[in-house]
């Protein structure tokens, strides 16, 4: 196991008013991710994965339960104070990369080190350091709409790794990307996760992000149906 | 931060913020326009007034009363000696006025009769024919250019005069035109005759008597039956009329400002909207609610800033041509009894173009939040999904 925990929930529901009726998104889930991991949430559409990965991210609260997110009880976050911590310890890949299309890919990364008040001289610093770990160090002036798909979601990596976080959350980030762009995101991330030691959290069903991953907890209707380590806690694949 | 995202957003924004520009800057345009026509108009006519009819100031004898020409009959007196000093020394001029009944060309009108020093230099109207009149005309009169179109005169033409003298008894004389004068003040022009003054007094048998005293400067105290009238107090139904008519147009820019508040209102609508995934984006980035609805409000300020620049880019040269050169309307503000000319100065202070573009910036501010106010409780993880409008 690893050895310190960035998450920790314990009985946690996530219940959505259909009409009349409830809708269990979340029921009962136990779930702790340690530091430096590399884990994937499994599951088919409608199992609850992102529903997860939104409650680690504190992008949502849960309906019931207990979860510590960096040692603090998400129920008891303010609306800016969750803000605040997704700006300085979470970074977010989305499935279809969400690039802000009117900024340059420099401008797309700098723009989490802007909201945290880092000095120009840094900020240029850390973008050209992000943009050379996934490779996109030309396409810096480009604007994403110029970009293919996997560029794009290599952008995407540099912007949600730039300010150095220590968990990042990836919603299907291979789901609109071709076999081999697919293989080259996961390549980087695993690489990215074994130098600067972040903690990796999927959510996914694509069978080839499944072989990159070091723990894969399945998901189905909501509950956790396994939870099992693929390979050494700390041993990335790929 | 927020400052700097918003005009990048802005720029990008490309046509729709281009026609956002222009129609607000349109608008602060023709606000500030209006505003300095209106106060243009009242300038000049105000000093047109001062120059032609009322001076620095004046001095009513006792019942005098412009409005009431029965009041005439009683409303000359002698002047108190350092009002005459004055006279004498050229700082004042001094007006008799009687009322009248005149009959050119077997018409009957009423007139007021009014008696000046020709060569006096208080008011800026020539009355220099009533001085140069030669002694074969008995009683030289001059009008107006608006009196002489109305009675249908012409410079040469004699007619009859008829009046109450002083002493109550009525005398009638055969008088000669023998000037026009042009004025843009009506009130010194219509319904009235001028005289030499001490034709004017031997008439009606007053000898160094006068009904009001026009001042360069300003008129000295009230003295007895000799009440002192400032500028202002005399120019008060010019003052009066175009706070009306200032009300009226603040009505119509009103009107103008809303409609392109309006498009503001619709296309900051139509681009929350569009950028509703990008909310999203933003709050998993870590910007708080509140920064985004900065970042947003920022955009709609910086619209109004940058329409405020377009409009001083544009605005400023035709504003300086628009002083210089004036506006031609073709119509002169007789047809609406102004003391105006064909020809409007429209006059622009540094006051009216910030107050415009305070309220134009205030409002675009009000109206681009309106449709952002359901930012403010957005849960980020709706906002992601991107279909919370």
């Amino acid at each position: 196991m690893a050895t310190e925990a960035l998450i920790q929930a314990k009985g946690l529901d996530k219940i959505y008013p259909v009409g009349d009726q409830q809708f269990y998104a979340l029921s009962q889930v136990d779930f702790t991710l340690g530091a430096g991991e590399f884990t994937g949430l499994v599951g088919p559409s409608g199992s609850g994965k992102t529903t997860l990965l939104n409650l680690v991210g504190v992008l949502d609260q849960p309906s019931h339960g207990d979860l510590e997110v960096f040692g603090r009880s998400a129920a008891r976050l303010s609306a800016q104070e969750a803000a605040s911590l997704r700006a300085q310890s979470i970074g977010f890949i989305f499935q279809s990369y969400n690039l802000l299309p009117v900024y340059t890919v420099f401008e797309n990364v700098e723009l989490p080190l802007l909201l945290l008040g880092h000095p120009a001289s840094q900020r240029r610093k850390w973008v050209a350091e992000a943009l050379e770990w996934v490779g996109m160090s030309e396409k810096s002036r480009e604007r994403p709409s110029r970009l293919s798909g996997g560029q794009a979601q290599r952008v995407a990596i540099a912007r949600a790794m730039v300010k150095r976080p220590s968990l990042v959350l990836a919603d299907e980030p291979t789901a609109n990307l071709d076999s081999e762009n697919s293989h080259l995101i996961l390549s980087t991330l695993a690489k990215i996760n074994r130098e600067t030691g972040a903690s990796f959290l999927f959510s996914t069903h694509d069978p080839k992000v499944i072989g990159y991953l070091r723990r894969q907890v399945s998901l189905k209707d909501g509950r956790i149906e396994s939870d099992r380590w693929l390979g050494e806690p700390g041993q990335t694949k790929g | 931060m927020i400052f700097q995202l918003a005009l990048k957003n802005l720029w990008a924004g490309r046509l729709r913020t281009w026609l956002n520009l222009l129609v607000l800057s349109l608008t602060l345009g023709t606000m500030i326009f209006i505003q300095a026509l209106m106060e243009g108009t009242l300038e000049q006519m105000l000093k047109a007034r001062m120059a032609e009819e009322v001076g620095g100031g004046q001095l009513w004898f006792g019942p005098y009363d412009p409005l009431d020409p029965l009041s005439l009959e009683k409303a000359n007196g002698p002047l108190p000696p350092e009002v005459a000093l004055a006279v004498d020394r050229g700082e004042a001029t001094v007006v008799l006025a009687l009322f009248g009944t005149a009959y050119p060309q077997g018409r009957m009108t009423s007139v007021v009769l009014k008696g000046i020093n020709p060569n006096q230099s208080v008011l800026a109207l020539s009355f220099a024919p009533l001085a140069q009149a030669p002694p074969s005309v008995a009683l030289p009169v001059m009008v107006g250019e608006r009196m002489a179109k109305q009675l249908s005169l012409a410079v040469g033409d004699r007619f009859t005069l008829l009046w109450r003298a002083q002493a109550g008894a009525f005398d009638a004389l055969e008088v000669q035109l023998v000037g026009l004068f042009s004025t843009q003040v009506p009130s010194m022009d219509q319904g009235q005759l001028w005289f030499r003054l001490e034709d004017l007094q031997r008439m009606n048998g007053t000898a160094g008597q006068a009904s009001l005293v026009v001042f360069r400067h300003h008129p000295p105290a009230s003295q007895g039956v000799w009440t002192a009238k400032s500028p202002e107090t005399l120019m008060q139904d010019s003052i009066e009329m175009m706070a009306t008519k200032s009300a009226g147009n603040r009505l119509f820019y009103l009107l103008l400002l809303m409609l392109s508040l309006l498009a503001v209102f619709d296309s900051q609508a139509l681009a929350v909207f569009r950028r509703r995934k990008e909310v999203g984006t933003l709050m998993a980035l870590g910007f708080s609610n509140q920064k985004i609805l900065a970042l947003f409000l920022a955009e709609g300020m910086g619209l109004g800033l940058l329409a405020s620049l377009l409009t001083l880019a544009w605005g400023w040269p035709l504003a300086g041509y628009l002083v210089r050169e004036g506006l031609d309307f073709g119509v002169s503000g007789d047809s609406y009894g102004m003391a105006l000319s064909s020809r409007f100065y429209p006059a622009f202070s540094a006051q009216m173009v910030l107050e415009s573009f305070g309220i134009v910036n205030l409002l675009v501010s009000l109206v681009s939040f309106l449709p952002l106010r359901k930012i403010t409780g957005l849960s980020p993880a709706d906002a992601i999904r991107g279909n919370w409008l």
